[in-house]
């Protein structure tokens, strides 16, 4: 059996604890205040790097042709909104052309036989369009807005609205 | 298609207040949400076509992260969104970046979704039917088995991590992570303080960190 080395003096047989016999020193491990922060913020970094890495795996996934179909969304939003005002505005100019028609019939008389010209021989010109004119001028504004922008189809649906089917559509929507 | 986060080096980029607002300051980049919203309303209607190119994909990815992928009805959420900023029009200023504002339409629309699912699921649970409108369901939609076990684990993890994070914690986490808001921007949209905003985010991290650390030890990334 060889013998072992010689023991140096402070040594304890306890490995690690050799150098800090011959040194003197504390073995505990005693950081001051800057390096303990040191450290502190080093881990913290590296947490914060990892909780990034891992959140960054998490990718949305986005539907295929997501723009058209909120631009056409919004194109029958803004649709539905002009024909509910054109149905209104037609509804409000029927209602104004019967009651004009029915105030210049009335100077006519029952039978409109005996219809007295207008008061001073006024005769209707371009220059002062009458007051059924007039009132009929939002109507035929509805038609041209019509006629641009919609289909036949939608043409036709809008005419044949009744204001009070349009009554009972707007009670619809906002029951629905 | 998917969409990653935005680009970090946006976070600490400045909104360009737009020239009718008095110039941008100096180190500022333009803010394009902001520019095609006044050109739109100055009457250039391509430019609203371009917001929708521009910001639909960031609206639905927030909504997608606030309320999860079981959550129905997304996609109509986005058209909401829209809808709300064509009835805006009018009325829009550019105070602040495009986007925070945008973010703000989506916050309302998120707090009105979480409570109707909220009474949805009370409902639902009252009648014994399944919780199909919940908020919480497991997130495995969109995983890609090809990604391999390990990282769609990792993955559905991350997310019902962030799923069950409280509401305010939440879009504060999401908007700073994967949108690039700074903390007074996120006040900005949710209503808050920059000091709360910063807390908020800090719990939310500290949550995320306790519950995702035995993915920290897993060589799973």
């Amino acid at each position: 059996m060889t013998p072992g080395p010689k023991k140096n003096f402070g040594d304890t047989g306890e490995p690690g604890r050799e150098l800090d016999g011959l040194l003197g020193v504390d073995p505990a491990p005693r950081l001051n205040e800057e390096a303990r922060r040191r450290v502190h913020d080093l881990l913290s970094a590296e947490n914060d790097r990892v909780l990034d890495a891992v959140l960054e795996l998490d990718e949305v996934t986005l539907p295929g042709g997501l723009e058209d179909r909120v631009r056409a969304a919004i194109r029958a939003d803004t649709r539905r909104r002009r024909l509910r005002l054109v149905r209104w505005t037609a509804a409000a100019a029927a209602a104004g052309v019967l009651v004009a028609a029915g105030a210049g019939w009335l100077p006519l008389g029952v039978d409109g036989l005996s219809a007295e010209p207008l008061a001073g021989g006024q005769v209707a010109s371009l220059e002062s369009p009458s007051e059924e004119l007039l009132a009929a001028l939002p109507l035929l504004e509805s038609l041209e807005f019509l006629e641009e922008e919609f289909g036949s189809f939608e043409r036709e649906v809008a005419l044949v609205v009744d204001p009070r089917d349009a009554v009972f559509l707007e009670l619809l929507e906002l029951g629905g | 298609m998917t969409l990653p986060p935005d680009p970090p080096q946006r976070a600490a980029v400045p909104f360009a207040v737009p020239p009718a607002a008095g110039g941008a300051p100096e180190g500022a980049v333009p803010d394009r949400g902001a520019e095609l919203m006044l050109a739109w309303q100055g009457g250039d209607e391509q430019a609203f076509h371009e917001l929708v190119d521009v910001y639909s994909g960031q609206v639905y990815a927030l909504l997608t992260r606030f309320l999860g992928r079981g959550h129905p009805g997304r996609e109509d959420l986005v058209q909401e969104v829209f809808l709300r900023v064509v009835k805006a029009r009018a009325r829009y200023t550019a105070t602040a970046r495009f986007s925070t504002w945008l973010y703000t339409i989506v916050w309302r629309i998120c707090i009105n979704e979480t409570e109707r699912s909220r009474s949805r699921r009370h409902l639902s649970l009252d009648a014994g039917l399944d919780d199909e409108g919940g908020l919480k369901l497991p997130d495995s939609a969109e995983l890609d088995p090809a990604e391999g076990v390990a990282r769609a684990d990792v993955i559905r993890e991350v997310r019902a991590a962030i799923a069950e994070l409280p509401d305010s914690q939440r879009i504060a986490m999401v908007l700073a992570r994967y949108h690039s808001l700074s903390f007074a921007e996120i006040a900005d949209v949710v209503g808050s303080t920059e000091k709360a905003i910063k807390s908020m985010i800090h719990r939310a991290r500290e949550t995320l960190r306790a519950r995702l650390q035995p993915l920290f030890e897993r060589d799973a990334i």
